[in-house]
């Protein structure tokens, strides 16, 4: 193992975490993300002379994630995102326990409605904080549409979670 | 007028100085897009608790990414991934290109046999590097990857994708020449068949019997390439 390899996989491994989340918001399902999640590890590993130093190991890691799950959703041919239901709650107060658990189903339903396309975008800007221009990069995408997308998430949300369906207000032309 | 995507930009501070002063006078003079700013907030916060943040712990995967060999294959495949070749496996679908005489070719019988490649896949095989797909035969054929056994033999697994089928296969150089080893159905429509996760794909099973396998990286498949794939 090469020096410059060792420091790769030291930082793939701080990662883990963050790819986890990244891989259950495009998957849904935690049996998928883990599965999704240890292919990309794999094909990163075997890549990883390609990762060219001093660019972001996290942006090249989501977009071997992106393309790995978009590989593997047309192979299954519309498999629909499952929805993991297994998120373990803290809490003791029984009513409390069973209002968090609905609120974690309606939050996981609204968000697996979303196209794949804009749960990608969600994660790494909502979910990672990264910046238009870093999300971009990192899906290979223009800005203009890390912006559609996200509105378009945005506003589905907001709309699930009031129960209604509302028209996203667009650009003037 | 203030639509989603300018609200968007407001909340994840993408907007200069002179843009964010503006929206920021929108929403104070206009209730309709401060509510609308509101429920984009409260879907952010739905979002993140939907995906809630992982935390670190005792990961398998820690100690796969720093005990494993660099570059060592194989690896052990995802359900997903195998389910096709497993299928493959399990009803003929895929099939070991090897001698016939048993019922079923086993995997050691795939490493001692091939099969000659077309000329179109074998022109691939010769100059593409991985992960760059050419289009032949109708379709598309991409290397995944190029390996060198213990014995210094020389492989390429690749995919042929034509429309909605793919087909992976193991081609080692033997002779001067590209033989086929092993092929399997990576595609299929019907999703409802069952494969359970310890299954291993044909193409997994030929490359550990070849014992191990070490995949090249860029640069010494760059060099085989231009060397016309002949050993030094």
């Amino acid at each position: 193992m090469t020096k410059d390899n060792l420091a790769f996989r030291q930082e793939l491994v701080s990662l883990l975490p963050r790819l986890k989340r990244f891989a259950m918001a495009l998957a849904g399902g935690r049996d998928a993300a883990d599965d999704l999640l240890q292919s990309a590890v794999e094909r990163a590993l075997r890549k990883w002379d390609y990762f060219e130093e001093g660019k972001r190991l996290d942006s090249w890691m989501f977009k071997i994630m992106q393309n790995l799950w978009f590989d593997i959703r047309r192979a299954a041919s519309a498999e629909r995102w499952v929805s993991d239901d297994g998120v373990d709650i803290p809490g003791e107060d029984g009513r409390e326990l069973v209002e968090t658990r609905e609120e974690l189903r309606l939050a996981r339903e609204a968000f697996a409605a979303l196209p794949e396309e804009q749960r990608a975008v969600v994660a790494l800007v909502v979910l990672e904080g990264f910046s238009y221009a870093a999300a971009a990069d990192a899906l290979e995408i223009p800005i203009g549409t890390v912006m559609s997308r996200l509105a378009r998430a945005r506003g589905a949300m907001a709309a699930r979670a009031r129960g209604t369906t509302v028209m996203p207000v667009r650009k003037e032309k | 007028m203030l639509n989603d995507e300018l609200i968007c930009a407001f909340m994840d501070g993408e907007l200069d100085a002179e843009k964010r002063a503006l929206v920021e006078h929108w929403l104070s003079t206009d209730k309709g897009a401060a509510a609308r700013l509101e429920r984009m907030r409260a879907a952010d916060a739905l979002i993140h608790r939907a995906i809630p943040r992982v935390t670190g712990g005792d990961d398998p995967l820690v100690a796969k990414i720093m005990d494993r060999p660099a570059n060592v294959v194989p690896f052990v495949s995802p359900r997903w991934a195998i389910r096709a070749a497993a299928l493959a496996a399990a009803c003929v679908l895929g099939v070991l290109v090897g001698r016939m005489e048993a019922p079923w070719p086993t995997a050691d019988d795939a490493t001692r046999v091939s099969m000659a490649v077309s000329e179109d896949i074998a022109r691939v095989l010769d100059t593409a590097p991985s992960g760059q797909p050419s289009h032949v035969l109708g379709g598309e054929v991409e290397v995944a990857l190029s390996l060198r056994t213990d014995a210094g033999e020389l492989c390429r697994q690749y995919r042929t994708t034509v429309g909605a089928n793919a087909v992976d296969a193991l081609a080692c150089r033997r002779d001067g020449e590209w033989g086929m080893l092993v092929q399997a159905v990576a595609t299929h429509a019907d999703e409802s068949v069952y494969v359970t996760a310890g299954s291993v794909s044909p193409i997994d099973a030929v490359i550990s019997q070849l014992g191990a396998a070490t995949a090249l990286d860029a640069r010494e498949e760059q060099a085989l390439i231009d060397a016309n794939w002949r050993r030094r």
